[in-house]
């Protein structure tokens, strides 16, 4: 069996879906008096979304010349045969699990990922609620290695948009375990809610995209405890609604502190350092954060 | 694919609406401690309430300062720099969007 060029787009054929889940959490929510919608707050990660796929389609071009110069290296010639999506799908996970990291640890590519992360709310919505300047933080050089081995960069996008499409479907409240083979496995809403939150034990844990067993493997897993219920958001909540300031205000807070930087280590510390680090202030990063949390916690 | 989508936002926002995500909970004491509460060090010992509910300052066990705000049925808090006693009843925060923070008049000391 071969599946060949040109692929469908998951993300563009998941639309009428999305749409309908939104809907019926919405109803949920109402029903069942379970996790919680702001009108402004799914507006705003709605039109995230929209401006995303509009950034994407914008980029797509230059992307595309980048994954077909890399290809060109490549070590294998890996067909189009159904196995080859299964590993794609696999390695390409892998990859997403290491770009997520590196979104969350390094500022200048948080500057672009903190959007995801930017509303106090968890519910589907959330998942829409993505980046408009991916491009800029350069954040499709972790596929690279894909393309070097030799994957199609066809069949990488498209496993890519099923992982994307996956994901949105933990971005839930709805939802509480699922059975213990799928959360020792999976990524799942309980894991991704933990992912969420801005919880000192929960900062920079599961960042897996599909599979959670690379956390479980590189020793970022944290599960959901019930005494210990996520907070969601960011450690400088947004004051604003607004989408656009959602889209840019990382960037913008980034600059402003460059134009203040004394000396080029302070520079080099601000841009690419843990977000939250300044250069006479390591409290605020996560790893202070939680180690603050559990000097707290050995002594109570 | 562009319109629908974009209706589809405009839907979905819409019903979010209809189906009544718009309740602002009164910002409470409680509600502003907690807040304050999930600033990095920061153990809330004291909230003033403005009597307007538009906003509170939250006193730390350690004098530290921060101010909570409400956003949706959401709130936010920002830590006040030290020594930086609000004067006048609003506080210029210099933060986009976040400039001219409304403040309770009493003086931190007489806690509710
Ligand atoms: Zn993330
Ligand atoms: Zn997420």
């Amino acid at each position: 069996m071969t599946l060949s060029p040109p692929l469908p787009d998951p993300v563009q054929l998941a639309i009428p879906l999305f749409v309908a889940l939104v809907l019926l959490e919405m109803v949920a929510v109402r029903l069942r008096g379970v996790g919680a919608y702001e009108w402004r707050d799914a507006g705003a990660s709605l039109a995230l979304g929209l401006g995303s796929t509009v950034a994407g389609a914008l980029v797509a071009a230059p992307v595309a010349g980048v994954a077909a110069f890399a290809y060109q290296f490549r070590l294998f010639d890996i067909p189009f045969a159904w196995w080859a999506f299964l590993l794609a799908f696999v390695a390409d996970d892998l990859a997403y699990y290491w770009f997520h990291r590196t979104a969350h640890r390094v500022r200048w590519f948080w500057a672009s990922h903190v959007v995801h992360h930017s509303s106090q709310h968890y519910n589907l919505t959330t998942a829409l609620r993505q980046t408009w300047t991916g491009f800029v933080s350069l954040s499709f050089l972790f596929r690279l290695p894909l393309f070097l081995l030799g994957f199609p960069p066809e069949m990488v996008v498209f496993v890519a948009g099923l992982n994307l499409v996956y994901q949105f479907f933990i971005h839930t409240e709805q939802v509480g375990r699922l059975p213990r083979l799928v959360e020792a496995v999976l990524n799942t809403p309980s894991h991704h809610r933990v992912h969420h939150a801005t919880n000192p034990r929960y900062l920079d844990r599961n960042f897996g995209g599909v599979f959670i067993v690379w956390d479980r493997l590189f020793g970022t897993f944290e599960p959901e405890r019930a005494d210990d219920r996520p907070r969601y958001g960011i450690i400088r909540n947004l004051p604003t609604l607004n989408p656009l300031w959602a889209a840019v205000h990382e960037w913008v807070a980034l600059v402003r502190d460059l134009a203040r930087a004394r000396t080029p280590g302070a520079a080099l510390g601000l841009a690419f350092g843990p977000p939250g680090w300044k250069p006479d202030d390591r409290s605020l990063t996560a790893d202070a954060i939680r180690a603050a949390f559990v000097r707290e916690q050995a002594q109570a | 694919m562009l319109l629908l989508s974009a209706l589809g936002v405009l839907l979905l926002t819409g019903m979010a609406w209809l189906l009544g995500f718009r309740a602002s909970p009164p910002l409470t004491a409680a509600r502003a401690a907690e807040e304050a509460g999930r600033i990095p060090g920061f153990r809330p010992a004291g909230v003033h309430l403005s009597a307007d509910g538009r906003s509170a300052l939250v006193e730390a066990e350690d004098g530290a300062l921060a101010v909570v705000l409400p956003l949706g049925d959401r709130l936010v808090s920002r830590p006040l720099p030290r020594g930086a006693l609000p004067q006048g009843g609003t506080l210029d925060l210099g933060e986009p969007f976040l400039r001219r923070v409304p403040l309770p008049i009493r003086a931190p000391g007489s806690r509710q």
